[in-house]
């Protein structure tokens, strides 16, 4: 009995593998996902792939499953997620000090007490 | 200053007997300090806000290779690629390939540009302590960069400070999306099953309002009494309002399978790609964090590091500096000489062959820079910033001025003249006498020195 299904076993996948295209099967957005010699594809968990790719989400982007036409689905990792958006009201590239050193050949010029608070007086103006 | 002060103490002890001393304001206007600064802030941003060439741009007489064919007033930064934008940087993700899960994966390469528009956004605007109106007043941008710097002055305790602010208007970058393709291999009972799936890569874009930096400067003497610039305090280039968009990646799945092979992908562009912007960006000596760059942040760090920091802003801070280093009355030599041109074009007709030697005892002259000025200080002339380039109705452009003190060493039968002289000094870019003035006084020197031309020599050789 353990020959018989192992012999079955056997002539099934070399039948299943002569009918699967071991070619690139394009899923485009506007063409069809799979060709007509390939193995029929497990029908479509729209639940069960939604949850399975929840639970593996990297920490602090978002994903978004949408239907689509048919069985598609679209699937968009957007990694920088407006929960997560915090907009500054400036972006800077380097600190004021690093850029003051690149005019004064990477020193920072004395300021005397007097000065100090006239800069700030300057600043406050602004 | 003290130094000068001592200066003139003791060539006071050495000639009391001789000479006498007449003290003279220079009022250089706030006008005569803009026409000065804008030549030299010009100079030094024309050929970053494009103008060598520019007026030839679209025309057959234009020589200039077309990645460097910039519109009059853009900024001349990046390959030109379209009429509308350009490219600042450009770099390869390359392809990558593992196994997760049991499933085998490819990731195709892709190339990437970083594209920034070729236009200002001048609809924003941005907001100054100014000299208009003594409060804070709203400035819209125009197509002269000129406009967008303001500057405040104050002489005080013999030096004078300068604060400066530069506001550009903002501009937009983007990383064009593109198309990647995902393979992915899983064995099933030792035959492979593969399945090809396209993504799109969407890297971000951002866009800012404007771009300011204020600086302060210091401007002293030193102790050979040559003016001396520094800039105290500066500000890296902020962009303000700036507004981005992130990182995505996006797939179409048909089944399981394909959307576990998508699912991986993503996670592995994920980390690969904040890799290489990361990498490419720190050969511009510039870093970004990886959280910057999921934000489309980067973007904005990218350009003012590169564009705003090296190129705009320096060169708008360090030309201020410079001017106000070679411009500064401060130093006697200088403004003797400038006396001593005014003295001969006043008085060169009727003096004769004797006008060198009147005009050498003329311009023996010591200086004290930034005096204090009440009436100025009183009116707000150094409490706000000046616009450069403003129209030439402001109340500040001939109601401000700088007030250097000039003391007059001569000997004490000039003392008439040089009095006159003094009077008739016209301040102004470049200081010039009043013509034909004060000739009475120099007929009655030159009748004085016929009578004892020993008089004549001064105690100035």
């Amino acid at each position: 009995m353990r020959k018989v299904a192992f012999l079955l076993m056997i002539a099934l996948a070399f039948w299943w593998a002569q009918k699967t295209p071991t070619k690139e099967v394009a899923v485009l957005q506007t063409t069809p996902a799979v060709s007509a010699e390939a193995p029929a594809a497990q029908p479509m968990d729209f639940k069960s792939l939604e949850s399975s790719l929840m639970a593996s989400q990297p920490v602090g982007t978002s994903l978004i499953i949408r239907k689509r036409e048919g069985d598609k689905v679209e699937i968009e990792l957007d990694f920088y997620p407006e929960s997560t958006h915090i907009a500054p009201s400036f972006i800077q590239a380097s600190s004021d000090d690093d850029f003051l050193r690149t005019f004064n050949n990477g020193e920072i010029p004395q300021i005397s007490n007097d000065e100090a608070s006239l800069l700030r007086e300057f600043q406050a103006h602004q | 200053m003290k130094f000068t002060t001592c200066l003139i103490l003791s060539l006071f002890s050495l000639h009391a007997a001789a000479a006498s001393h007449i003290t003279h304001d220079i009022e250089t206007p706030f006008s005569a300090i803009d026409a000065l600064l804008k030549k030299q802030v010009q100079s030094a941003l024309n050929p970053i806000f494009n103008s060598p060439g520019c007026e030839k741009y679209g025309t057959s007489a234009d020589a200039r290779p077309a990645a460097s064919r910039y519109r009059c007033g853009e900024l001349a930064y990046g390959s030109v690629v379209s009429s509308t934008q350009k490219q600042i940087l450009s770099f390869n993700i390359p392809a990558q390939s593992g196994t997760h899960d049991g499933l085998d994966y490819k990731v195709d390469g892709v190339q990437l540009s970083v594209l920034l528009s070729r236009a200002f956004n001048l609809n924003s605007t941005y907001v100054v302590d100014s000299l208009d109106g003594n409060s804070n007043k709203t400035f819209s941008f125009d197509s002269n960069f000129l406009h967008g710097l303001h500057t405040r002055y104050l002489p005080y305790n013999d030096r004078m400070y300068g604060y400066s602010c530069f506001s550009i208007p903002g501009v937009s970058l983007n990383v064009p999306q593109v198309k990647t393709h995902i393979q992915g291999t899983k064995w099933v009972w030792f035959v492979p099953i593969s399945i090809g799936v396209d993504a799109t890569v969407n890297v971000g874009s951002m866009s800012f309002d404007y771009a300011q930096s204020c600086a302060s400067l210091r401007l002293s003497l030193s102790s050979a009494l040559q003016p001396k610039a520094e800039i105290l305090q500066v500000e890296a280039p902020r962009l303000i309002g700036p507004k981005f968009s992130g990182m995505k990646v996006t797939a179409v799945a048909s089944d399981w399978f394909s959307g576990l092979v998508i699912w991986i992908a993503n996670a592995v562009l994920g980390v690969n790609i904040p890799q290489q912007i990361e990498n490419a960006v720190e050969k511009q000596i510039i870093s970004v964090r990886e959280s910057e760059i999921k934000s489309g942040q980067w973007l904005g760090t990218l350009f003012a590091g590169t564009a705003l920091e090296k190129k705009v802003v320096k060169n708008a801070h360090q030309s201020f500096a410079d001017f106000l280093e070679q411009q500064t009355p401060g130093n006697p030599v200088t403004l003797g000489q400038d006396i001593k041109k005014a003295c001969v074009a006043m008085l060169g007709s009727t003096a004769g062959a004797l006008i060198g030697t009147i005009c050498n005892n003329l311009a023996q002259v010591d200086v004290i820079p930034f005096k204090a000025n009440t009436p100025a200080a009183t009116a707000g002339c150094f409490s706000h910033q000046a616009q450069l380039d403003a129209p030439s109705d402001r109340w500040w452009k001939k109601g401000c001025y700088i007030t250097t003190e000039v003391i007059f060493q001569v000997p004490d039968i000039y003392t008439p003249l040089a009095d006159c002289f003094s009077q008739n000094l016209l301040a102004g870019p470049n200081i010039v006498g009043a013509a034909g003035a004060c000739q009475e006084e120099l007929q009655k020197l030159l009748g004085s020195t016929r009578k004892n031309p020993v008089f004549l020599s001064g105690i100035h050789k």
